[in-house]
């Protein structure tokens, strides 16, 4: 799950100033950390998650739920979501919302397919729903770079006083 | 009013994880009233460590008669901000204060509050313990230790869990702490535990985390013995000093249960990478074998498994928990931010070990 926007920059900026700058001793240094603030505060109110990812995951679950829904026409249906033209021209967080509500579906097929027993189209629309939950966490997972936490945690052993 | 306003006003008006000044004087104020003398209380050091408790450590000297004390001690303080809040400092202070004389190293406790009047949230002070905390990652993803300190260091690991596990638990405190004693409930009690947070923490439905529950239910464990169980037994919580284990910490998920969850949780690739070795200490084999040597007690691998996989989806949880905090509670700590966008790591590891079973 990403935080939002608007709160990760919020966070990086209340980190900077309570507890980064603070403790840099380096004029120039010191400096420049403020200007990082500087920079995400201008560049905060043009910033949205890159659409083109949120379009391709609604187009995968679309595409998986179809092709779930075809070997098991009575499955109960999902709630109402955006229409193709609605998807062509949404937002970022109106396809971010799309594809949570998508997710929300396949869930639920998930649970209605184990309900059934593995047997003829269950088993292979439980297929389908297995190989698309692994492609698009492979998908995600380009997304993600390896963390620091090897470094982070060489960076914190030593603490802060308060005298 | 809603838990989440609750907790917002209680971390504007009561507690500051950071204000180390505040936290002092209220800690002073406690501490004279504890020890029924005037205390000192020496600079507090907080330490960077976690991602739920905030730790202090402090140097506190009174009289007692006509003896001078000075005690090196550790605070953590449960923040209205955390992961885990509203936090309860009492399991695990009665935890520690049960385990003192067993043999297992662990911090001995002196005092606990599970409010909030004293120093703003709740918390417990104990012995600090000298060492450091080897953690799971490594700079180039190689081993955390050579060769004989791994061998050393995995034999202390198992054998103080080998010494909780046959704890004889039900005639002290730690009986009066949550969890199941029923073993036909071990696996579904801690199912309806993170299923609940997860639900809590993520209105965004994860299919795999979904499957994962289905998978859980359709297989829980009985547990053919009813221990204390760490809840969070790695790399990374204990401290060790010149190769020996000098303290087992963290125990704020402490409860009654099975104990093939403390082994499972163990087996985590999160705590190893890419080593072979379970928390960079023992092969899958080896802390099987040696566990039971010490224990006794048999280990079904099919269990053990099953509570590898619900490690990792516990795991998946907390990194929801952590993001979710973040988002909410203005926690700002950005290493919590950092692990919600490491929850496609998680997730592909949840569907990897749930594979390795079917």
């Amino acid at each position: 799950m990403n935080n939002s926007l608007d709160r990760l920059i919020g966070g990086i900026i209340a980190t900077l100033r309570a507890h980064v700058i603070p403790n840099i001793t380096d004029g120039y240094a010191r400096g420049q950390a403020i200007g990082v603030i500087d920079l995400l505060n201008n560049v905060a109110p043009r910033l949205e998650w890159a659409r083109a990812p949120l379009a391709e995951a609604v187009a995968e679950r679309r595409s998986a739920i179809r092709a779930v829904r075809a070997l098991v026409p009575d499955a109960p249906a999902g709630e109402a979501g955006l229409t193709d033209q609605a998807v062509a021209s949404a937002s970022s967080a109106e396809l971010a919302a799309e594809r949570d509500r998508l997710d929300g579906e396949i869930a639920d097929l998930i649970a209605w397919t184990h309900g059934r027993g593995a047997n003829g189209d269950v088993a292979a629309a439980i297929a389908l729903l297995r190989q698309h939950v692994h492609e698009e966490l492979k998908r995600d997972m380009k997304l993600t770079k390896t963390p620091l936490f090897a470094e982070i945690s060489k960076a914190t052993g030593s603490g802060q006083d308060h005298s | 009013m809603p838990l989440e306003e609750t907790l917002k006003d209680q971390i504007l008006s009561a507690f500051d994880t950071f204000d180390g000044d505040n936290v002092k004087r209220r800690l002073l104020a406690y501490l004279r009233q504890q020890v029924g003398a005037d205390v000192e209380v020496g600079a507090l050091k907080r330490y960077t460590v976690g991602f739920s408790w905030v730790t202090f450590g402090f140097t506190a000297t009174w009289n007692e008669g006509a003896h001078r004390v000075a005690r090196n001690l550790i605070l953590r303080i449960g923040p209205p901000s955390g992961i885990f809040a509203p936090y309860r400092a009492s399991p695990e202070f009665r935890t520690l204060q049960s385990l003192a004389d067993s043999g297992i190293p662990v911090p001995r406790a002196f005092w606990y509050s599970d409010d909030s009047e004293a120093l703003g949230a709740p918390f417990f002070v104990c012995e600090f313990v000298k060492g450091d905390a080897p953690v799971p990652w490594t700079a180039d993803g190689g081993p955390a230790f050579g060769e004989a300190a791994r061998v050393s260091l995995g034999d202390q690991f198992v054998t103080a869990l080998a010494a909780l596990h046959n704890f004889a638990w039900r005639s002290t405190p730690v009986a009066g702490i949550s969890g199941a004693t029923d073993p036909d409930e071990t696996a579904s009690s801690q199912i309806v535990f993170w299923e609940r947070l997860m639900r809590q923490w993520s209105t965004r439905r994860y299919p795999i985390l979904e499957w994962a529950l289905i998978w859980f239910r359709a297989h829980a464990p009985k547990a053919r013995r009813i221990t204390v169980v760490h809840g969070d037994y790695r790399i990374g919580n204990f401290l060790q000093l010149d190769g020996r284990i000098s303290a087992i910490l963290d125990w704020e998920l402490v409860h009654l249960g099975d104990p093939m969850e403390d082994l499972g949780w163990i087996c985590l690739q999160a705590w190893r990478g890419r080593s072979p070795h379970m928390c960079h200490l023992l092969t899958r084999d080896e802390l099987s074998q040696k566990y039971q040597a010490l224990t006794g007690a048999p280990i079904d691998p099919s269990a053990l498994h099953y509570w590898e996989v619900f490690g990792t989806f516990k795991l998946a949880v907390m990194h929801l928990g952590a993001s979710y905090c973040f988002e909410t509670r203005d926690f700002n700590d950005l290493r919590m931010a950092g692990m919600g966008f490491q929850l496609p790591r998680m997730l592909l590891q949840l569907e990897a070990v749930m594979e390795r079973a079917a």
